[in-house]
Order: C-alpha cells, then sequence, then structure tokens
C-alpha cells in the first residue's frame, strides 16, 4: 500500500472500514443462523396416535430405510413412494401405517393363523438383501432402534396381514371380455413397445389381472376408509 | 482480493456446507453420542416431575440410542396426558444434551353449537355424545360433523354444513359445531302406490301426513310403523309399508310416495284335536308377533306337537296349510292328538341296573305317569352322565318301550281316539361298560414351575375314575396358574394312554410354557387430586414382578373398592420387546364433595299420657323430618374424610308430658329431636391396615318415657382381617341428659334420681362377620355381632357398667321359590352395673336420713336409662309400641317403660314379592325386656305377628308393618293392651 498524503490516508480508512464492516455483518447473521453452533434437532417425535397404538418419526424412518410397506398389501419389501420428494414419501409411509395399526388392531379380533416360520424367515431375508452386507444392516438396525426380533415380528404381522386380506378379499370374479377389451382400448399408451401398439392376445391376461387387482384394490380401499372412520385416528405430524 | 475472499462467496460457501441439521436426511449426528443432559419442558415450561422422569429410558451418561427415545416417547404417551413429544437434541460440551417436549393434550370438556341450529342444541348434543361420548377423541372429530350432517338431512335440512372447531385452552379444549341448518324440505305431494285397501285420501289421512308439512325421516318411519301395526291388528300380518321421496319443482320441495302393501288378510283356523282357547296365542303367536311367516308357522306346529306330547300323546301331530282366496289367507292347522300313552311298569336291566334308580332318581318315569319321551331321553342322557361320570366312560343305556296291551287303532283322518291310555311297559337296559381308572398322572414339559406345584390345582389324581371333561378342568387350571405367574402363551396338551381293556388310562400332560413375562413400568395417569401413592398401596403389580392376571385383576378390584374413582382401567401396554411389558393403571376420580339432602317423616306408635289418667296411651305419630349430609374425600390425596351429617324432626305439640301438669295447663310447644354428627376418617392409621375414625355428636331425642341430650365424642380403629370379619375397638366419651320423664316417681330407678345427667367414659369393642349380599336388602348371607363395652369410675365415667351385646341374622332364598326371602335374626343384650354406695332420696329429691342423722347409703347397681336396653318398636317386636314390651318390672304403672338390663328379641320373616317393586312380608317376632340379667326367663318371651307391605324405592326399602300382640297384658282391671301397632319407616326391620 503506497501512502501518499491526508486524502489517501481518508480513502484507505474509508475501504478498510467497509471491508470490517461487510465481515462483522456477515459473521453476524452466520452466527444467528448457524446451525453448527445452535443444533437443535428434532430426533423423533410423534406422527399419529391410531387407538392406542402411536406411530413416530422413528417408526416412519424405520419401515422407509428397510423398506416395509407397499400401500395397503405391504407385505412386499419394494419401496413405492407415491409423492415426489422425501417429505411426500414420508408422509406417504406415514399414512400407510396408520392402516396397518387399523388394520392389525381389526384383525386381532379373528387371530388370524400364525404364518409359516419358513415363510417369516424368507422375508426377511428379502430385506436383508437391501443391504449390502451385514456391518450395514447391523449398523440400520442400530441407527433405527430395533433388532433382528423386532424387525421378525413386523414382518410376520405383514404376512398375518396379508393372510388376512387374502381370506377377506379373495379375488373377485374374473371381468367380462367387453370390459378388458375397453381397457386396452382407452389406455393405448400401458400396451405399446417402440411406439407400436402391442397386439391384443399379447396383453390380455395382463389386463386381466391389472383389472382384477385394481377391483380387489378398491375393495380394500373401502374397507380400510370404513376402518378409519370408525376409528380414532389423530395425525400429530405430516411426516418431515 | 481475491474472488473466494469476497463476503458474498464466503456466505454462499457457507450455506453449500452448513446445511441446516432440522433438514438433515434420515440418521442423526447425535446417535451412539454420550448424553449429557435431559431436560423435560411442558407447554414451553421447564417441568420437575418425579414420575416422568421415572419414565425415561434414556440417562445421562449413556451412549444416545433411537431405541431408547422411542420407547421413552411410548412410555410418555402411555399416560394419556400429551398429545405430542418431541424429542430435541442439541449438540453440548462432551456429547448432546436432549429436550423432551411435552405437548399437553387437550381435553374437550365442552360441545357447544353455535350457528343457525333449527334442530335443538340437546338433540344435536345428544346425537353426538351417544356416539361419541361427552369427551370426543380429536381424531374422530370429522365424523362427528358427519353424523350432524346426516341428523340434519334426516330432519329435511339436506344443505346443512357443519363445521367443527376446537377451541383449546392450556389443556381443555371446547368443541364447537358451526352449523348453517339452511333451507328445510317440505312435502310437495304424496302420493300412494301399492295396494292399499283404502282410498289414498284415506290412507294419507290414516297416516297423518299433510302437503306442505315439514319432511322428517323419523317422523315418517314412526307414522309408518304406526300404521303398519293397525293393519296388522286388523289381521292383515304381511302388511308392508316402504316410503321414497323423490325432488320437487323447487329446491326444497319434496314428493313423497308411500307404498302400502297390505297383504292378505289372515285367519287361523284349528282342525282336528281341539286346543284349548288359552293355549292357541302362547302356540301360535301370530297375532302377538304380528307375523304369519313360514318360521313362525313352523315353529308352531312343533310346539303344538310337543305340548300334546308332554302330556301322553307320544304320536301327536301337527302341521299347517296356507289357503289363499282372493285378499283372504286361510292358514289351517291340522292337529291329531293321538292315542294316550301311559307307562304302566318300569324296569331296569343290565349290569348297571341296581345304580339305576339312583342315578335317576328325579327323572325316572312312574308308573301311571304319562309316556312323554323328551323325559325318557332326558333321563336316558342324566344315567348315562352318571355313569360316566363314575369312569365308566362307554356306558349305554338303551330304553324299550312296549305296549303291554295291542294299542287302539284311530281311524284316519285325525279324529280323536276312543277314551283310555294304551299301557307301556318301560324296559331299560343299562349296559355301563369296562370303568376306567386313572393310573397314573404326568407332567412333562414344566422347568419354570414344579411338579408339586402343578399337582395342586389337578383334580384328577391316580385311583380316581376317569371322567373326560376334568381332564379339560385341569388343563385349564394348569393354564391358568401359568398366566398368573406371567407365562400368556403357555399351553398344556393332555394325552391319553388307554390300557388295551379300557380299565386304567395314564394322563398325561405336556407343557409348553413360553417365555414369562415382567412388568417394567407401572404408569398411573387420571389422579389429580389422589396421590400416586395411594394408588401404588392398592396395586398388586409391581414393576419387575410377573406379569399376573389375577394380580390385574384384583389391582382393580382394591382401587375400585376404595370408592374414590368413577373408573378404574388396568391395561398391558407392549412396547417392541416381547418379554417386558408396562402396565397403565387409567382412573378418573369421582368428585370429593358430596352432598346428601332429604326429607320425609317417620310414623310410629308411642305412648303418650292419658290426660285424666296419666296412663300410657298407644298414639300413632307423625313427625316430619329433614336430613343434610356433606361429605369431603380424598383429603389431601389420602383417601382421608370428613363428613357432617344433620337431621331434624319435629314432634307434634303434646309430645312430651310435664309431670304434674295437665296437659290443657301445658304451653303448647313443638319439641325438634335433632343429630348432627362429625366424622373424621383416617385409613390406613400409621401406615397400618386399620383405619381410624373420630366422631363427634349432639343430639336430642324423645324415647317412650323420658326426654335425653347427649352430647359425646369417641376414637375408634377398625380392621379387616378378612372380607367378611372386620374388629373395632373404640373409646367414647358422652355426657346423657335425662329429662321430662314420663315414669312414675314411684317406679322410678333411684340411679335416675341421683345422675338425670350423668358422664361416662367406656371402652368397647366389636367382632363383625358379615356375609350379606347387601346391607340394606339382603338376599341371603348372615349377619353376626358381638360387642361388649365397659365404662368404670377408674377412666372417668361417674357410673360403671359392662355391657355386652350379640345379634345373629341369616338370610336365605327359599329352595324352589327363589323370589321369597326367609329373613332371621336373634338378638341378646345382658348389662351389669357396678355397684355404687349413693346416698338414698326420697321422692322430692331429698336425702333420707338415719336414726343418726346422717344420709343413708344404698348400693346401685343398676344402669342409667340411656344405657338399660328397651324393646317394643318398628326394629325389635313389630306388635309393641316404642319401648312398650317389657316384664312388669321394666314397665311402671302408667305403662312407661323403665327400660332394663336384659334383652332378648328373635325375628322371623317371609319377604314376598308382588309385582314390579311392590312386595310384602309377613312376620312373627318375640322377644323381652328383663329388669337383671338374673331375672331373664325364655318362659316369659312375648311375641306378636303381622304382614306389611314394601316398596324397593331407590333409596331403598319403604315399609308399613301392622302387628299383632298374639296374648296381651291387663294394663289395668278391664283395659288391655292395645291389640296392634304400625309402623311406617325406611329399610329393613332388620
Amino acid at each position: 500500500m503506497h501512502v501518499t498524503g491526508p486524502r489517501s490516508e481518508v480513502r484507505l480508512s474509508g475501504v478498510l472500514c467497509g471491508f470490517v464492516s461487510w465481515w462483522c455483518v456477515l459473521i453476524a447473521i452466520a452466527l444467528v443462523v448457524s446451525p453448527v453452533v445452535h443444533a437443535d434437532e428434532i430426533i423423533d417425535r410423534v406422527m399419529a396416535v391410531v387407538g392406542t397404538q402411536i406411530v413416530t418419526l422413528s417408526d416412519v424412518r424405520m419401515v422407509q430405510v428397510f423398506g416395509l410397506t407397499n400401500g395397503p398389501q405391504f407385505t412386499d419389501s419394494r419401496p413405492q413412494a407415491t409423492g415426489h420428494g422425501p417429505q411426500a414419501a414420508a408422509a406417504d409411509v406415514l399414512q400407510q401405517l396408520i392402516d396397518r395399526d387399523l388394520m392389525l388392531q381389526e384383525v386381532e379380533h379373528y387371530a388370524p393363523p400364525e404364518p409359516d416360520p419358513s415363510d417369516v424367515s424368507r422375508a426377511l431375508s428379502e430385506v436383508r438383501r437391501r443391504f449390502p452386507d451385514q456391518a450395514a444392516y447391523d449398523r440400520a438396525l442400530v441407527d433405527n432402534g430395533i433388532d433382528d426380533t423386532r424387525l421378525r415380528a413386523f414382518v410376520r404381522d405383514n404376512l398375518r396381514l396379508r393372510a388376512y386380506l387374502d381370506e377377506r378379499f379373495p379375488p373377485p370374479p374374473l371381468p367380462a371380455e367387453s370390459e378388458v377389451v375397453e381397457y386396452y382400448q382407452t389406455h393405448p399408451d400401458e400396451f405399446s413397445k417402440n411406439g407400436k401398439a402391442l397386439p391384443y392376445n399379447t396383453v390380455r391376461d395382463d389386463i386381466v389381472t391389472r383389472l382384477t387387482e385394481s377391483r380387489r384394490a378398491g375393495l380394500i380401499k373401502d374397507w380400510l376408509a370404513g376402518l378409519r372412520s370408525r376409528g380414532d385416528v389423530t395425525v400429530v405430524g405430516t411426516g418431515e | 482480493m481475491p474472488r473466494w475472499l469476497h463476503p458474498a462467496g464466503i456466505v454462499t460457501l457457507w450455506l453449500v456446507l452448513g446445511l441446516p441439521s432440522g433438514a438433515r436426511a434420515q440418521t442423526s449426528i447425535y446417535l451412539g453420542r454420550p448424553i449429557t443432559s435431559v431436560h423435560i419442558t411442558l407447554a414451553g415450561q421447564e417441568a420437575q416431575d418425579a414420575q416422568i422422569e421415572e419414565l425415561l429410558v434414556t440417562r445421562v451418561g449413556a451412549a444416545l440410542t433411537t431405541a431408547d427415545v422411542r420407547e421413552t416417547i411410548e412410555h410418555l404417551m402411555s399416560l394419556g396426558r400429551y398429545r405430542d413429544v418431541r424429542v430435541h437434541a442439541t449438540e453440548s460440551a462432551g456429547g448432546v444434551a436432549l429436550s423432551y417436549e411435552l405437548l399437553p393434550r387437550q381435553e374437550i370438556t365442552e360441545i357447544r353449537f353455535e350457528g343457525h341450529l333449527e334442530l335443538s342444541a340437546r338433540q344435536l348434543r345428544s346425537a353426538v355424545t351417544q356416539r361419541f361420548g361427552a369427551a370426543p377423541a380429536a381424531g374422530r372429530i370429522g365424523e362427528a360433523a358427519r353424523v350432524l350432517r346426516e341428523l340434519y338431512a334426516d330432519h329435511g335440512y339436506f344443505s346443512a354444513t357443519v363445521t367443527p372447531r376446537v377451541i383449546g385452552r392450556r389443556d381443555t379444549a371446547t368443541l364447537q359445531f358451526d352449523v348453517e341448518a339452511g333451507p328445510r324440505a317440505h312435502i310437495a305431494a304424496i302420493h300412494i302406490a301399492g295396494t292399499p285397501r283404502h282410498p289414498e285420501a284415506s290412507v294419507i289421512s290414516g297416516l297423518g301426513l299433510q302437503v306442505g308439512e315439514p319432511y322428517d325421516a323419523p317422523d315418517l318411519a314412526a307414522r309408518i310403523t304406526r300404521y303398519t301395526n293397525e293393519l296388522k291388528s286388523e289381521g292383515y300380518y304381511e302388511a308392508h309399508l316402504d316410503s321414497s321421496t323423490a325432488a320437487g319443482e323447487s329446491a326444497d320441495a319434496l314428493v313423497l310416495t308411500v307404498t302400502v302393501n297390505p297383504g292378505p288378510h289372515v285367519t287361523l283356523v284349528f282342525e282336528g284335536t281341539r286346543l284349548p282357547a288359552d293355549q292357541q296365542d302362547t302356540l301360535v303367536p301370530v297375532q302377538r308377533e304380528g307375523a304369519a311367516d313360514e318360521d313362525l308357522l313352523e315353529d308352531s306346529a312343533r310346539r303344538i306337537e310337543d305340548y300334546f306330547r308332554a302330556q301322553g300323546y307320544r304320536d301327536a301331530s301337527a302341521s299347517f296349510s296356507r289357503e289363499r282366496q282372493g285378499d283372504e289367507l286361510r292358514i289351517v292347522f291340522h292337529i291329531r292328538r293321538g292315542t294316550l300313552y301311559r307307562i304302566a311298569s318300569v324296569a331296569w336291566t343290565g349290569a348297571g341296573s341296581a345304580a339305576a334308580p339312583q342315578l335317576a332318581a328325579n327323572l325316572q318315569p312312574r308308573a301311571g305317569q304319562p309316556f312323554v319321551q323328551a323325559r325318557l331321553d332326558a333321563m336316558v342322557a342324566a344315567l348315562e352322565l352318571g355313569y360316566r361320570e363314575r369312569g365308566y366312560t362307554d356306558a349305554k343305556v338303551v330304553p324299550v318301550v312296549q305296549p303291554v296291551d295291542a294299542p287302539s287303532n284311530d281311524p284316519p283322518g285325525g279324529d280323536d281316539p276312543p277314551a283310555g291310555a294304551v299301557p307301556l311297559a318301560l324296559r331299560t337296559a343299562i349296559n355301563p361298560g369296562v370303568r376306567t381308572i386313572v393310573d397314573d398322572v404326568a407332567l412333562a414339559g414344566n422347568t419354570a414351575l414344579s411338579g408339586a406345584v402343578l399337582r395342586n390345582v389337578l383334580g384328577i389324581v391316580p385311583g380316581q375314575p376317569f371322567y373326560s371333561p376334568t381332564v379339560a378342568r385341569d388343563r385349564d387350571a394348569l393354564q391358568a396358574l401359568y398366566a398368573n405367574k406371567g407365562y400368556e402363551s403357555t399351553t398344556v396338551t393332555p394325552q391319553l394312554g388307554f390300557s388295551d381293556d379300557h380299565s386304567r388310562v395314564a394322563i398325561r400332560y405336556t407343557i409348553t410354557e413360553g417365555p414369562q413375562i415382567f412388568v417394567e413400568h407401572v404408569l398411573i395417569s387420571g389422579n389429580t387430586r389422589t396421590s400416586t401413592a395411594l394408588i401404588e398401596r392398592e396395586l398388586r403389580i409391581k414393576p419387575g414382578e410377573p406379569l399376573s392376571l389375577q394380580a390385574m385383576t384384583e389391582s382393580q378390584r382394591r382401587l375400585v373398592a376404595l370408592g374414590l374413582f368413577r373408573r378404574v382401567q388396568v391395561t398391558e401396554l407392549r412396547h417392541g420387546s416381547s418379554t417386558r411389558r408396562d402396565v397403565l393403571v387409567s382412573v378418573e376420580e369421582a368428585p370429593s364433595t358430596t352432598i346428601a339432602y332429604g326429607g320425609g317423616f317417620e310414623v310410629e306408635m308411642r305412648p303418650e299420657a292419658n290426660s285424666e289418667t296419666g296412663a300410657a296411651v298407644d298414639h300413632l305419630e307423625v313427625a316430619p323430618r329433614a336430613l343434610f349430609e356433606i361429605t369431603r374425600s380424598n383429603l389431601f390425596g389420602k383417601n382421608r374424610s370428613v363428613s357432617l351429617f344433620s337431621r331434624v324432626s319435629l314432634r307434634p305439640e303434646a309430645a312430651s308430658y310435664v309431670p304434674g301438669v295437665s296437659p290443657a295447663d301445658q304451653a303448647s310447644y313443638n319439641f325438634s329431636d335433632y343429630r348432627v354428627l362429625g366424622t373424621y376418617r383416617e385409613p390406613h392409621l400409621f401406615g397400618t391396615s386399620a383405619d381410624a375414625i373420630a366422631t363427634g355428636v349432639m343430639e336430642q331425642g324423645v324415647r317412650a318415657s323420658f326426654n335425653f341430650a347427649h352430647r359425646g365424642a369417641s376414637a375408634q380403629i377398625a380392621r379387616r382381617l378378612s372380607p367378611a370379619l372386620s374388629f373395632s375397638a373404640n373409646y367414647a366419651l358422652d355426657r346423657n341428659h335425662i329429662y321430662d320423664e314420663r315414669v312414675s316417681p314411684s317406679d322410678q330407678l333411684l340411679i335416675d334420681r341421683l345422675f338425670p345427667q350423668v358422664r361416662l367414659s367406656s371402652f368397647s369393642s366389636s367382632l363383625v362377620h358379615d356375609t350379606r349380599d347387601d346391607a340394606i336388602n339382603p338376599t341371603r348371607g348372615s349377619l353376626m355381632v358381638v360387642n361388649g363395652q365397659v365404662a368404670g369410675r377408674a377412666i372417668g365415667s361417674e357410673v360403671g357398667f359392662d355391657k355386652t351385646f350379640m345379634q345373629a341374622s341369616y338370610y336365605r332364598r327359599l329352595p324352589g321359590f327363589p323370589n321369597i326371602v326367609f329373613a332371621s335374626d336373634a338378638r341378646m343384650g345382658l348389662a351389669a352395673g357396678f355397684p355404687r354406695a349413693v346416698a338414698e332420696t326420697d321422692a322430692d329429691g331429698q336425702p333420707v336420713l338415719g336414726a343418726d342423722g346422717q344420709p343413708v347409703l344404698v348400693e346401685v347397681r343398676d344402669l342409667p336409662a340411656s344405657e338399660r336396653f328397651f324393646a317394643g318398636g318398628d326394629t325389635t317386636v313389630r306388635g309393641f309400641a316404642l319401648d312398650q314390651l317389657g316384664t312388669p318390672a321394666t314397665i311402671d304403672s302408667n305403662g312407661f317403660p323403665i327400660g332394663g338390663d336384659a334383652l332378648v328379641i328373635l325375628n322371623a320373616e317371609l319377604r314376598i314379592p308382588l309385582w314390579h317393586s311392590l312386595g310384602v312380608v309377613g312376620f312373627v317376632d318375640a322377644g323381652n325386656v328383663f329388669a337383671h340379667v338374673s331375672n331373664l326367663d325364655l318362659t316369659q318371651i312375648r311375641g306378636a305377628a303381622g304382614f306389611g307391605l314394601r316398596y324397593q324405592s331407590p333409596i331403598g326399602p319403604i315399609r308399613i308393618d301392622l302387628g299383632f300382640k298374639l296374648a296381651r297384658r291387663e294394663l289395668a282391671p278391664g283395659r288391655l293392651e292395645p291389640l296392634t301397632a304400625l309402623n311406617i319407616s325406611l329399610g329393613q326391620a332388620f
């Protein structure tokens, strides 16, 4: 820096003051909003109360991490988010857990048969396969506050629910041919490959399966809606 | 300056790197780090609650884990006090600081309706509370609004809007429904469809409908039901009406269509054997049920057959046919009674025939009786059961019924058979088979409970006859035993190993115990006034102990028995772990202050002095009375209670007789008798199982021969030794003042002249054994009381005595007449005064001087009047007016009772219900009062008999008793005792 006289000194002081002032302001802002110094985190909370059972934020995370839910028939471990973004996915999981608790309370009245232990073990193995190795799986158990026994019990209840739903909602009658054709004609995008429509004969069975499953899902959905209206459900959080 | 040093760049870099942790994804950075502190905040305020702190699983110094945090949330939410629990983690030196933010649950304490309701608020509130309770859960508010919308639609408000809102304060909230009822639909037109019997206008008029009136679905349904019932009463038993609505020309107009299908007019006809008129409606309840469907007619035919077969017509048959002729339906019952069969002889054959008559005692058919197949089947079943209970598992009883003479041939067509019964010989063959004896009872698979403990609950032992239901009972007993030790999933599988000839069986119970469940935490919620320690003292479940169903049930029973709670619920909570459960005890406290008040009147026969002769004359007295009681319970949360009871009765004028003053000269006054009683109760005195009761009393009252004023205080310790047995010890200090004596001075006891006012200091104790099912109106059980009292000058009493009173009551329902209760009671009182030398006084109260001029001393052994026994009246011997029963030594020359030192009372009563709450009784009472114990003579007992009416009011039985003396004494030459005594009062006589 070259000092040439009083005017230079004034200009130098002004620049220095401005620089320091800016930094003071920014540091103050940083201190106020700094997540490092005031790292307050809600690590768990109540998300919903279903009768006497509660659903916590850790329950939602656990189900997401282990892929334990998939719509009302959450017996498969394939994850299926219905919204966009992690918040929507968590909210979706919360609603499914609420439905699950309502169903379990209903199902307890009828004492469904105990699932075969080999089926439970098989389902548990599928859950384990989501993790690269045993260490990662064990770490996930600890981080999510459960152990193998509790996870096994969760999977077992899923299988019990599936057995109950299979018994209570057997496959509905096959759709009429006209319905199948109508579906084929009104959903062309679903039955085309490389821009070309697939022949009806090759997709007919698939359409029949979709219609049947859709009807069954509709019946289950109506039943769940009835459970919700009769049940005592309070949603406290939103799944964030 | 380098660009990266530019403040904006620095800030941008920081924002990118320093992500707010609130938005961090799944795993917290704090997991695994040591907890440095744990805080609790309630509604934003720091809270310190030992009960909450006990529920925290996360501990200072331990590593933070998700499992501990979740379990803590579950514990806190189980209390039922919070709507949310949020766990905050903050960086702190050396670890992480935890803060549990508790958000109180807002309990709905008020339901309000605002807006244009049109329907009454009471109706709306009823619709909500009946379905959802007085405090609907937050999750059901939407459902409650839907119910209200449906209610409005039912009443014609199809466009009503109902919006629920919760207006919260700290921990209570108001549920408000904002209602806009909108316009109400009205009936614009009425159409009658179907096949009505009458013109449309007549049907509309019969239904009470009018065009223009508001639409109301429940009202319409009621009118339709009424019209349908009218049709049925006219014989149109298959009448059916439906209604439907369609939109009218305007938005609130409805077109109502009622479809009337009266069905045919039904006539019942009985052909063949005549059915008694008084049985027709019972056996064929077509008119009563208002229906004539196939099921009812088939049941009726069966009932007719059963009716005749029960009289011995074993071939009775009944069928029905329906004959339709236009609008008429004729239901014809074809009844054929058949031949009457009677049992001519009964014989038993087979190996087990010797025991058969004993086994079938009550069911065994006898010669001469009508033959009823159903009774024979019942006898066979009872015999086979009897043999099987004795180990004959394959017992067979085969009855053979054979006509003794050839049966008469009934002509076809159903005409009644000729007179005379067909005799039948009944021969029952009994083959008991092999008797099976239990050879061995083995237990396998038990490790937690020893064989000796398990065998204690088994009913089957080796050597006993084998009966299979006892195996199931023993299995259930074993499972119950395990359940009460915390083994909720124990299974017991019995296996039976029979010998080749089935004469012996080995029973083996294979037990799969399963895990034992333990209580981890006992959570108590709902108590605001009652101390937690008091509740914990009554609990039979403790943390760390096995979870026992029996202990949970007993805990609930003990809490209910405290009388402090309106509701008590003990439930188990599962939180992840398969072998640990929390137990939640929820209580709803009853109001701590109760006020009772009432009024009524007392009606009884009392002796009153004849104005001319002064002789006692029985007089029916009616005295109005009022009472008031206030009780404050659960003081300081420790189940202490304090109560104040007061009662006052007004006696009519001239109720008291002033000696020496003619009633005409008496100033008229109303004498009031009153009683004021203050009680303080301290349960579990000094932590023991004994209760302490301190009582203070002030009272003034009227007896037959004197008035009295009593002031006293007592202290009692009572302890329940068993559910039926209790013991109490008591100290009392009393001051009694006797005045306005009606007993003639010449008959007055010296002690009464010397001690018109007496201070008594006494100890007493009681032993009570009470197994009655109801203390106010018992129907079974017994009550036994033994009471002993000692008053002594050494402890401050002016007069010393000892007194014993014993009572035994017994109640039972009569066998064969379960509605009739037999009640009996026996009482005996024995007392003796301690000798005391006192100066004799004359009738004027002046001391009698001896020859030496000194007062003459006499020994008195009598009890003061307030402690002597009296009998006669509504609770002792009912043919006598109040206190009027006694030997001549205990009744003065005018007929006023003096009382005595010994008492015997015997009562017996039959209590018969008549109709609803009304009943009658018949009773016999006996007893007497004797001057001294040495005078007690059972041959001098006097009796009375009578009857009474009972009305079971909500507060107890109101009774009117009229007693008649069995033998009347001559009071004066030519004047006998009155024959009867009338009493009206509340409660049973004994």
